[in-house]
């Protein structure tokens, strides 16, 4: 008798065991879900591949100029060579190996103007909703003086301040993105700061920052994800205008801004100089969308299917 | 039979904002409130929306210090106890919410949820968390298997048992439960009641139980508070109230309960208007506008709470009015 009991105990336990996968593979099955978030994961591994492997992979340096190969058209094209498969632009340099290069660059960028912006805002924002009188004041009225500045305009203010340079230009795209961020999040641990789970957990005795990363902010997750993949396209782009006023990355480095800004003048006469450096970041920026939609599906225990 | 709380004229305005240039009026949520509770017992707090009773669960785990009055937890008074001092005594007074769908954290696993108590105020380990997390979930009638579950896997019912388990998780002297049933389909709540009175009997936890159901209340309570606009009208056994009220306004509450058998049937009271603004509670006895038998020292003097007929009772004319 008592070894039946035992013995359904521990299949039961085992039951258990089996229908409850590890943190990650719970993440991975959620992920994997969504098929769009998945061909995003597969394309940004790709280019995330080629950028690191980027002196194998590339046919060409990407700064050498072929003086007799000026704005070649790509090897589908009439007058199209298949040494260069993507053609050349204006100073005859390859756009193939540019844009792997460019990669290494862009996406280095893009990362780290959205992790310059995104703790900051996150801590700010989370500060502004647990103390809303005074502190929350104080974050929120800075942040609405930043809102009401031109972008474009506070970020070359900023970078006269601390000198030209990628670093600092990252440093400038973060700050004025930085605002968004903090209402974000300071809006939705409000809403969430009333909620009786909240409450449950001060009773219990959560200290501050118990209550603000563990409590609050993985609800508040979803809107900050969704802006977060959003303004990495932004990032790029701002960094490509800074560049553009010699602010940000400067001219023979390959960078995906900077090869749009740069070969503007000759969207008339050779298309592909201007197109595949925009094809490129939007398929990125499309892939990273997608793969952020995955991430708050994933990460959102509503979305899963009952196990 | 040892007293663990005891509230001395507990008292809770807040200030809200008038617009420009008008001073912040006060909202006099609480008004007063005095009595005690002891170990093992339950004392239900009833009254009609907005006469404070969810301000007092608020002053009571601590949440909110009270604007006057004093709290004495088994003797200890919070308003002079230091930080770690109030850090042990929020874990003797935990609360169950009314609702279960807002009470539990979405993106939290309820095995996480329930070890957190644990977690942050005992050294146990992760195993032996987990360990008294189970058994606690096998005690209020939940499986194995539900502790690696979300909270919108659930049901009201379940849930308010999972809400159940965190306030106990940290065997608590005092529960608040703040309406725990009203959310509840009917067939769950007697379940949930039984739960309730099942654990208190194991654990000898007292119960501030606040309802507006006062057929719950008649089922669960040992002591029963009846609150109009911040105070205690009424505070007696519930036994001694139910068969004789005495005030008019717990003479109307009473007489509302519906039931099925015709001679339990009370003679309805109706009382008039709506409950006054706490921002501008009337002068005298709060009650006298809606009251039937007011006359004008009700409109003047304050009644205080008296011993009359084995209770305390806040009423000018409790003699002649049930003489």
């Amino acid at each position: 008798m008592t070894n039946a009991n035992t013995s359904t105990v521990a299949s039961a336990a085992e039951d258990a065991a089996l229908s409850y996968p590890s943190p990650f593979k719970e993440f991975w099955q959620g992920f994997s879900y969504n098929k769009g978030a998945v061909a995003g994961l597969i394309f940004m591994s790709i280019v995330l591949l080629c950028a690191i492997l980027a002196p194998l992979v590339a046919p060409y340096s990407p700064i050498e100029q072929y003086r007799d190969h000026l704005l070649t058209p790509p090897a589908w094209l009439d007058g199209g060579s298949t040494a260069f498969l993507l053609g050349t632009d204006e100073l005859g340099r390859d756009i193939l190996s540019r844009l792997i290069y460019g990669a290494r660059l862009s996406l280095f960028i893009g990362l780290c103007s959205v992790l310059l912006a995104l703790i900051p805002g996150v801590v700010l924002g989370l500060l502004a909703a647990f103390f809303p009188k005074v502190l929350g004041g104080v974050i929120m009225r800075v942040m609405d003086i930043m809102m009401a500045l031109p972008s474009l305009l506070l970020a070359v203010a900023i970078m006269a301040i601390l000198g030209p340079g990628l670093m600092n230009a990252m440093i400038a795209i973060a700050t004025v993105s930085l605002p968004a961020y903090v209402r974000l999040t300071r809006a939705s641990a409000m809403t969430e700061l009333n909620r009786d789970y909240v409450t449950a957990s001060r009773v219990s005795g959560a200290g501050l920052f118990r209550l603000m990363f563990n409590t609050v902010l993985p609800n508040c997750m979803a809107p900050l994800i969704v802006h977060a993949t959003m303004s990495f396209s932004s990032a790029i782009l701002e960094i490509a205008a800074l560049g553009f006023l010699g602010l940000g990355v400067q001219p023979p480095t390959p960078e995906w801004g900077t090869m749009l800004a740069s070969a503007r003048d000759y969207i008339e006469r050779a298309w592909w100089v201007v197109s595949l450096p925009g094809l490129t970041i939007l398929l990125s920026v499309l892939a990273i969308n997608l793969m952020g939609d995955g991430l708050r599906d994933a990460l959102d225990p509503k979305l899963k299917r009952a196990a | 039979m040892s007293t663990v709380l005891q509230a001395r004229d507990l008292t809770r305005y807040y200030d809200v904002a008038q617009g420009f240039f008008k001073p912040a009026a006060q909202v006099k949520a609480l008004n007063g409130v005095s009595f005690e509770l002891t170990a093992g017992k339950t004392l239900a707090v009833v009254g009609e929306s907005g006469c404070g009773k969810s301000t007092l669960a608020r002053q009571l785990t601590l949440i909110e210090p009270p604007t006057a009055g004093s709290l004495l937890l088994e003797g200890q008074d919070a308003a002079t106890a230091s930080k770690a001092e109030l850090k042990a005594m929020r874990t003797k007074v935990q609360m169950v919410f009314q609702n279960p769908y807002a009470s539990l954290n979405p993106r939290q696993k309820i095995g996480t949820q329930l070890g957190e108590p644990l977690e942050i105020n005992t050294s146990l380990s992760a195993s032996e968390r987990e360990e008294r997390v189970r058994a606690m979930m096998t005690r209020v009638g939940l499986r194995p298997e539900h502790y690696y579950r979300y909270p919108h896997m659930f049901s009201g019912g379940q849930r308010q048992r999972i809400a159940i388990a965190r306030a106990m998780m940290l065997n608590p002297r005092i529960v608040v439960a703040d309406e725990p049933t009203s959310a509840l389909d009917v067939s769950i709540q007697a379940q949930v009641l039984n739960l309730f009175m099942d654990l208190q009997e194991e654990f000898n936890t007292a119960y501030v139980f606040i309802s507006h159901n006062l057929a719950v209340v008649e089922h669960v309570a040992d002591e029963l508070m009846v609150m109009y606009l911040g105070r205690a009208v009424e505070v007696g056994a519930k036994e001694k109230i139910y068969s004789r009220p005495l005030h008019p306004y717990t003479q109307a509450l009473l007489s509302a309960t519906p039931s099925i058998h015709p001679e339990d049937r009370r003679i309805k009271i109706k009382i008039h208007g709506e409950l006054p603004s706490p921002l501008n509670p009337p002068s005298g006895c709060t009650f006298h506008k809606r009251c039937p038998f007011a006359n004008e020292r009700c409109q003047q003097e304050v009644p205080e709470l008296r011993a009359l007929d084995e209770r305390m009772i806040a009423c000018h004319h409790a003699e002649n009015i049930n003489s």
